[in-house]
């Protein structure tokens, strides 16, 4: 029991240990003038004391019981009354025998931190011991002829003793009830800034000197798809960066370990499915999270908004390059003119020149790829206007393939259709899906070797809740690189050594004006591109 | 060659213009005479009163357009406007009934005969492209 209280005591008084307390009653004895005599006066008086204990006490508890402040702390019915009794009686004993020692206070220190446990009442606390004083005063004061020493010194000695023994129980008490009520207070305060964490739309991460994650919010799963458990004590780095951010990362974090905080950094996050999100990170060190120096990391998920302002920035980039193209094209085609005109004027002076003339239809050959150049790259940098009109998808895409049929001379290569629905039908610009097929299709052509087989599957499926068809074009080529599926749709990007680069841009651009994606499929054989396009009934 | 057209040119490159003059010949036409620019169009119709217009559309000074709606509101004549725009103006044109036909540079032979012969052939049909 004595170990624990210790052990209580040093976490009440972390400044204060059982010896310093010790210290402090021998000063509080001078302060209320407390003797040799006074010691001697009280053991005098003990057994006269004693006598009257058993009346005095249950006086006390018929008092307590008629309370119900005090009877609310009182739990264990009268077994337990019972119990107090004997312990108030072994107290008082005890306070008229003992040895004042280190023991001594410790003891009473206990009492008052007991009553404190239960909860009692500060004030009544203080009542109960003013009525016991009270009783034993008129207990001594009763019996006076039966004392060593006069009344008066009797009195002084016992109220000296009183005040002492008060004293320690009403600071343990103190020590006790401020200990809970800072208790509470912290758990309050904590459960407040836990909510505010919790409930914030951003993610907000603590990371100990290892990189190791301390404490994730709740909002990871939103964002990420983790769950908070499964990251808890794992590396930060390896678990949520993604893996270009990794270093950039890592430098800032030893950065704001050493004290300088990071602000308004923007690193992607991984998600559980390997897609990414940005963030806007801010973070600062924590001197001391669970006993270690730590980074508290805050970020904001701006995705949206990074992803819109590319876009505005590829729009501003496109009509850059479209302005220029308009004028290159217009110059071109001034140019391309007046070769044209020139070499027909030529055809007719050197008609009967074989050789002149098989010069002339390559020249002829040359300006129809340039001209055919110029359309691509102006049909790419003018905004699509569509003319919508029911348009069957399987009519559009074998338009495409006939239209394909000079590079597929002397080539095996097949078309297989696997088109299990009825109706791919939907309300689109038949020329910019025949240009669409086209682009795809001829990719494959140039992509894959012979024998080409490309696959075009279709499906019903919605999108954005409305009616849409599915088209897979896949082909038996070599398929795309990781590098080729991240950029396969930018502008200006080719694996082949000839063309503009355009091909995948277009369609991306023309399945977009009709409201629909393209994407590419997951085959592990040759390229598959997936495209959904609604069907805009009218 | 059947029906040989009395044509005027309009074309302010001078290779372009020199094309005209040779090939229209080739497939059986005239070439009443040859503008460098919109105004000289406009006076050489006057004059000549052609059957047809070739004319490009952006010129120094007066452009193909605007020397066109002065020609169609004195004497309405069919015409074939050459544009470097791979989207050339919609013909608002003459309106009247008026053929009109867009092509965009480069114009091979066969394109030109192929839109001579479709204004030709449908006088009255209103705009073609």
């Amino acid at each position: 029991m004595e170990q624990i209280f210790y052990g209580f005591q040093v976490r009440t008084y972390t400044h204060m240990s059982a010896a310093d307390l010790f210290t402090r009653y021998c000063d509080l004895q001078h302060y209320v003038g407390w003797t040799d005599q006074d010691a001697a006066n009280v053991r005098g008086m003990a057994s006269v004391v004693e006598r009257g204990l058993p009346d005095l006490i249950a006086d006390f508890y018929a008092e307590l019981q008629r309370h119900p402040e005090t009877m609310q702390v009182i739990t264990g019915g009268s077994a337990q009354i019972e119990r107090l009794k004997a312990s108030l009686q072994h107290w008082l004993s005890d306070s008229l025998r003992a040895e004042f020692d280190s023991d001594y206070v410790a003891r009473r220190w206990k009492i008052g931190l007991r009553h404190a446990e239960i909860g009692l009442h500060p004030a009544y606390a203080s009542a109960a011991l003013a009525r016991l004083r009270n009783g034993v005063i008129d207990l001594v004061a009763r019996r006076g002829d039966g004392l060593a020493v006069p009344l008066p010194d009797a009195i002084r000695s016992l109220n000296r003793l009183l005040d002492l023994d008060f004293v320690i129980i009403q600071d343990a008490y103190e020590a006790e009830h401020v200990h809970k009520e800072t208790l509470a207070e912290h758990e309050r305060s904590e459960v407040k800034f836990r909510m505010l964490v919790e409930a914030a739309a951003c993610l907000v991460v603590i990371v100990n000197e290892q990189y190791r994650i301390e404490y994730c919010g709740p909002y990871i799963r939103e964002l990420t798809g983790h769950d908070v458990d499964e990251l808890v004590g794992r590396d930060f780095l390896e678990s949520l960066v993604a893996p270009d951010a990794k270093a950039d990362v890592a430098e800032e974090l030893h950065a704001t370990l050493a004290g300088n905080p990071t602000r308004g950094r923007e690193h992607p996050i991984l998600r559980r499915d390997g897609s990414q999100r940005w963030l806007v990170w801010n973070a600062q060190r924590l001197d001391n999270f669970a006993g270690s120096p730590s980074v508290l990391a805050v970020g904001h998920d701006f995705t949206e908004r990074r992803d819109a302002h590319e876009r505005m920035l590829r729009a501003e980039r496109l009509a850059g390059i479209g302005q220029m193209i308009t004028g290159l094209a217009h110059e071109s085609r001034n140019a391309l003119q007046r070769i044209q005109s020139c070499s027909e004027m030529l055809e007719l002076e050197v008609a009967h020149n074989e050789e002149a003339m098989r010069l002339l239809h390559r020249l002829q050959g040359a300006q129809d790829d340039l001209r055919r150049l110029l359309d691509e790259v102006r049909s790419f940098a003018a905004p699509i206007q569509l003319e919508r009109a029911t348009c069957d998808l399987s009519s559009a895409w074998r338009e495409s393939w006939q239209l394909l049929e000079t590079m597929c001379r002397g080539r095996d290569a097949v078309l297989v259709e696997q088109v299990e629905l009825d109706d791919v039908r939907i309300c689109g610009d038949r020329f910019r899906l025949v240009q669409l097929f086209r682009n795809l299709l001829e990719n494959s052509l140039a992509a894959c070797c012979d024998p080409v087989r490309i696959g075009i599957r279709c499906r019903k499926v919605t999108h954005n809740e409305l009616p849409a068809v599915e088209v897979s074009v896949c082909d038996n080529g070599p398929g795309l690189s990781p590098d080729a599926r991240q950029s396969v749709f930018e502008p200006f990007f080719t694996t082949k050594t000839k063309g503009t680069g355009l091909g995948m841009a277009i369609a991306r651009q023309i399945v977009d004006a009709h409201g629909g994606t393209i994407a590419l499929g997951a085959t592990a054989k040759g390229a598959e591109f997936i495209i959904t396009l609604p069907r805009n009934e009218p | 060659m059947k029906c040989g057209m009395r044509i005027a040119v309009a074309e302010d490159e001078p290779d372009v213009r020199d094309y005209f003059r040779r090939m229209l010949p080739q497939l059986g036409h005239d070439v009443v005479g040859v503008a460098a620019d919109g105004c000289e169009l406009v006076e050489l119709c006057r004059k000549q009163l052609p059957d047809l217009v070739i004319t490009d559309l952006r010129m120094p000074g007066m452009d193909g357009d605007q020397a066109m709606r002065v020609i169609w509101k004195e004497r309405p004549t069919p015409c074939i406007f050459i544009s470097a725009y791979s989207k050339p103006m919609p013909a608002e044109n003459g309106g009247d009934g008026i053929g009109c036909v867009c092509l965009t540079k480069p114009v091979s032979r066969d394109e030109l005969e192929k839109a001579i012969k479709q204004l030709t052939s449908s006088h009255a049909d209103g705009d073609q492209r």
